[in-house]
C-alpha cells in the first residue's frame, strides 16, 4: 500500500493530479488498507477459508485400456474437522504406540493433546494445499476449494 | 456445526445384475429412524443401566459414551461429501446433499 501512496505523491509533485484529487486518492488506498480487500488477499482469504478438499484422477494421455477410471472426490472440510476430534477417543495404550511410531519417524505429534485451535491451524494450512501429479498414465489433482 | 445432508444419492454396481441406484431422503428417514430409535432405547433402558454398571470397569461403556457426540457431529458434517468413481459402464456414487 506505500507504493500506492508513494505514486500518488509524485503524481501530485509532478502536477499530474490537484491536491483534491490526490486526497481522494489517498483516503481510497487508506479505506484498502483497513478492509485489507486486495485481490491478493481476498485470494489469500478465499484460500483460507476452504469448504471442500478435492481429490480428481483421470486418465493421462498414455492411459490404456477401454475404460479408463475417472474419481472424483469431495471431502467437506468440517468432516475433517468433526473426524479429527476421534483423535481424543483413541484409547491411552493405542495412543502411546502410535506416538512412538511417530516420534520414531521424527514426528513430535502428541495425539491426545489436540485442540480446537491446532485443529483450525491445520484446516486454515489446507486452503494452501495444492498436488499435481501426471505420470501419463493418471494425473491425479488434490486441492482445496 | 453444519446443517446435516437432506438427500443421499447412492449408485452400487452388482455382478451381472442391474446396479443399484438409490436416492434417500434423509430428512424423511432420519426422524423416523430417530423415533424408533429413540423408543427402543426407553424400553430397553433398565437392561442397558444394569450393562453400563457391570461393563463400566472395562472402559468400553466411557468410550462409547463420549464417542456418542462425534459420531453426531461426523453425521451432520456429511453434507457436501462427494466420492464418484467411474469405469466405463461401471460407476460408484456415493453423495450428500
Amino acid at each position: 500500500m506505500a507504493e500506492n501512496q508513494k505514486r500518488i505523491l509524485e503524481m501530485l509533485s509532478e502536477k499530474k493530479i490537484t491536491v483534491e484529487e490526490a486526497e481522494k486518492l489517498l483516503s481510497l488506498t487508506g479505506r484498502e488498507d483497513d478492509k485489507g480487500d486486495t485481490t491478493a488477499e481476498r485470494v489469500t482469504e478465499q484460500k483460507r477459508k476452504a469448504k471442500y478438499l478435492r481429490v480428481v484422477v483421470e486418465p493421462g494421455p498414455d492411459s490404456q485400456g477401454v475404460h479408463p477410471e475417472r474419481v472424483n472426490i469431495r471431502v467437506p472440510v468440517s468432516l475433517i474437522r468433526a473426524g479429527m476430534k476421534f483423535a481424543a477417543l483413541i484409547p491411552p495404550q493405542a495412543a502411546d504406540e502410535i506416538q512412538e511410531a511417530l516420534k520414531d519417524k521424527g514426528v513430535k505429534f502428541d495425539l491426545r493433546n489436540i485442540k480446537d485451535s491446532d485443529i483450525e491451524e491445520l484446516i486454515a494450512a489446507l486452503g494452501d494445499l495444492e498436488v499435481d501429479v501426471d505420470s501419463g498414465h493418471e494425473k491425479v489433482h488434490v486441492y482445496t476449494e | 456445526m453444519n446443517s446435516p445432508p437432506v438427500t443421499m444419492r447412492l449408485i452400487l454396481p452388482r455382478q451381472g445384475k442391474r446396479g443399484i441406484n438409490l436416492w434417500l431422503p434423509l430428512f424423511i428417514i432420519v426422524p423416523v429412524v430417530a423415533v424408533i430409535a429413540f423408543a427402543l432405547f426407553l424400553l430397553l433402558l433398565p437392561l442397558m443401566l444394569i450393562a453400563v454398571v457391570i461393563l463400566w470397569r472395562f472402559g468400553w461403556v466411557k468410550l462409547l459414551i463420549l464417542s456418542f457426540p462425534a459420531v453426531i457431529g461426523c453425521l451432520s458434517a456429511l453434507r457436501g461429501l462427494k466420492v464418484d468413481v467411474n469405469q466405463g459402464r461401471e460407476r460408484v456414487l456415493i453423495s450428500f446433499s
